[in-house]
């Protein structure tokens, strides 16, 4: 085949997926389409077309540019934006695309490598997609998940593997004699990289699926034992009434005796035995019992001294999910520290008031311990836990502010419903 | 002096909570009146004649009315919206409703001394001793206005105009200068033209606060946090 022909396909294939990775980042950067996926795979199929053909037709850079630049900003119409971000979307886009070329290119003269993965353009859509990679998970990162640094290192090492590869095996003077060997070389290489970053995205999916599966968990634990509370409250009730004629006449007897001290003794107990003990809050509300009760009875069994104060109606305009997350993941922040000190007391409010509601935590804590507002990198679990409070409580265009002050940590929010 | 009503329909809690508030007030160190009522209509009569209160303690569960409906007559009927109410209930389970009417607090029954006082001094630390009072001048008049009976100020070019209770007003100042004052009186700034009284806050609504005689505040948009913030520190005691 004419070696120009296959610099062209080459050229060609690496197109598809610098277009892909831009597709990505725009999925990634704009939340809301709008038009259909067909009109939006039509248009990148249209824009890899033009841009594809007028390098082929002119290899003009300035025309690169130009069909680089404006196909693309005018994609950005697809998608829900202002103007201005549509702009700056587009020049960072290039940015890094000339960012990644230069690099590339620099570094190989530096080195003096002279290769046909470097001079057709693989090593820098390679780098492209990588970097377009680090890009979304780093924004990501401040959004919802923690960056695993082991993983960036995994992924890090098919990329540029492939580029060392490239270079000890595509010699110029191969391409000259086999340049169909080349061609399929390249492919190779550029599909291999793809599917690593298809694949880090489903690892990603699988990640945030078990998070949720876990939180889901955790709520279904919380309602059991609620459900397990209020059956024990009901069947302690039922014998109460029904030995209620008994009780009733044993008081009178008292009465009439005039045993007044007797009475209080024996009202006093059977308004202990109407009580579960493990029943810490009765506020009717069902999420916020519920993930109370659990949370407050592994308090209790610590040895923890524990303080209420709720005042909710039974009725709130927020999930029981995200209730779940918000007052499990403090409580469980405070239950390890109080794990860790002498004098355990913890304290909880929850208010609700004039449409806002209040939830103030207080927890002793021990120097040692040093509780801090543990940031999403210090600890897994943990970090994970507060990086959802704080998401949930964005939703609801809320506040939260901690602090630690003279061995007690306090946690307070506002969510405004 | 502060004038308190005690509505429930068993005479031992009347009698109990008489006494607990009794207690409290000598302790906190104020002057206190108690009336007892132990039916909802008879409440009710009073309050048309024109008897005011500063504190209501209301049982929810009322042979001949509810709390609901005497809640309903204190604040939609009367339009009071200062006085503060605070429920008497053997349930702990609450209906949405009670807390349209902005109680103050809830008390369960079976109570005990602690408790009253806990609430009567965190009500004296939130609205004082209803004598704090507010001074501003007009021409050559001097005003004074119990700080409880201010929603909000809202700026008005060079002046301020004074929103109250029952009346409306204006004088010359800035509300920055009124902030710097006010601040630790329960008043917070959602916006630089305005200043108001976190007690007369009925609901929020996104980036609006709607005040109890149905005002719309804006909040600007770096300010939310702020208040939130000032907010949360008047739920936990002032820190």
């Amino acid at each position: 085949m004419n070696k120009m022909i296959i610099e062209n396909i080459i050229y060609a294939t690496t197109n598809i997926f610098r277009i892909y990775c831009f597709y990505r980042f725009a999925q990634f950067w704009f939340k809301k389409k709008n038009f259909s996926q067909g009109a939006e795979y039509c248009l990148y199929l249209l824009y890899f077309i033009i841009n594809t053909v007028c390098h082929i037709a002119f290899h003009n850079p300035l025309i690169n540019m130009i069909t680089n630049i404006i196909p693309f900003f005018l994609i950005t119409y697809l998608y829900q934006s202002k103007n201005y971000i549509r702009i700056i979307t587009t020049l960072m886009i290039y940015a890094v695309c000339l960012l990644t070329d230069a690099v590339v290119y620099s570094t190989a003269q530096l080195m003096k490598i002279d290769s046909v993965v470097i001079t057709s353009g693989i090593a820098s859509t390679i780098m492209l997609l990588c970097t377009e990679l680090m890009i979304e998970r780093f924004i990501q990162y401040r959004k919802h998940q923690k960056i695993i640094f082991k993983h960036i290192l995994t992924i890090l090492v098919v990329p540029l593997g492939s580029i060392v590869i490239g270079i000890f095996t595509m010699q110029p003077e191969q391409f000259d004699s086999e340049p169909e060997v080349i061609m399929t070389e390249c492919f190779i290489l550029l599909v291999m990289n793809a599917m690593v970053f298809v694949f880090y995205d489903m690892t990603g999916k699988v990640y945030q699926q078990q998070k949720l599966r876990t939180i889901l968990e955790n709520q279904n634990k919380a309602y059991a034992n609620q459900i397990k509370l209020i059956n024990q409250s009901q069947s302690r009730i039922k014998y109460l009434k029904h030995d209620l004629k008994n009780h009733l006449l044993k008081i009178r007897t008292l009465a009439q005796n005039g045993e007044c001290d007797k009475i209080l003794e024996y009202t006093d107990e059977a308004q202990k035995y109407i009580m579960i003990p493990e029943k810490y809050v009765e506020s009717g509300n069902n999420g916020i019992d519920s993930i109370l009760n659990l949370k407050l009875y592994e308090a209790d069994i610590s040895g923890v001294s524990v303080k209420t104060e709720i005042s909710v109606p039974t009725e709130l305009d927020i999930s029981d999910f995200d209730i779940n997350i918000i007052l499990g993941n403090l409580l469980d922040n405070s239950l390890n520290a109080l794990s860790e000190c002498e004098e355990k007391k913890l304290y909880v409010k929850i208010k609700y008031d004039s449409g806002a509601m209040y939830i103030i935590i207080k927890n002793t804590f021990s120097n040692a311990s040093s509780q801090k507002r543990k940031k999403s990198h210090d600890n897994d679990e943990h970090g994970l836990g507060l990086l959802s409070v704080e998401n949930t409580i964005k939703k609801y265009s809320g506040f939260s502010e901690f602090s630690g002050k003279d061995s007690v940590y306090t946690a307070k929010i506002v969510l405004y419903l | 002096m502060l004038r308190i009503a005690v509505c429930d329909d068993e005479e031992t809690v009347c009698g109990l909570l008489e006494k607990y508030i009794l207690d409290s007030c000598n302790y906190i160190g104020i002057n206190v009146e108690i009336d007892i009522f132990l039916s909802g209509s008879i409440l009710k009569k009073e309050l048309q004649s024109g008897n005011v209160y500063n504190i209501f303690f209301l049982d929810i569960e009322l042979q001949d009315d509810t709390g609901i409906n005497i809640s309903d007559f204190i604040r939609n009927e009367l339009k009071n919206e200062s006085s503060q109410i605070i429920y008497v209930s053997g349930k702990n389970e609450y209906d949405r409703q009670l807390f349209a009417f902005r109680p103050f607090s809830f008390i369960e029954k079976p109570f005990d001394n602690e408790v009253i006082r806990n609430t009567l001094e965190k009500y004296v630390r939130i609205y004082g001793n209803n004598n704090e009072l507010f001074c501003y001048k007009y021409g050559h008049d001097t005003y004074w206005v119990n700080i409880n009976n201010i929603l909000y100020f809202k700026s008005n070019r060079r002046k301020v105009d004074i929103y109250m209770l029952e009346a409306k007003d204006e004088f010359y100042g800035t509300i920055q200068g009124l902030t710097d004052k006010l601040v630790y009186q329960g008043f917070i700034s959602p916006h630089k033209s305005y200043l108001i009284n976190f007690r007369f806050i009925k609901s929020f609504q996104g980036q609006t606060i709607i005040m109890t005689n149905n005002d719309k505040i804006p909040i600007a948009k770096g300010k939310r946090d702020e208040i939130s913030k000032l907010l949360l520190r008047f739920e936990n005691g002032g820190h």
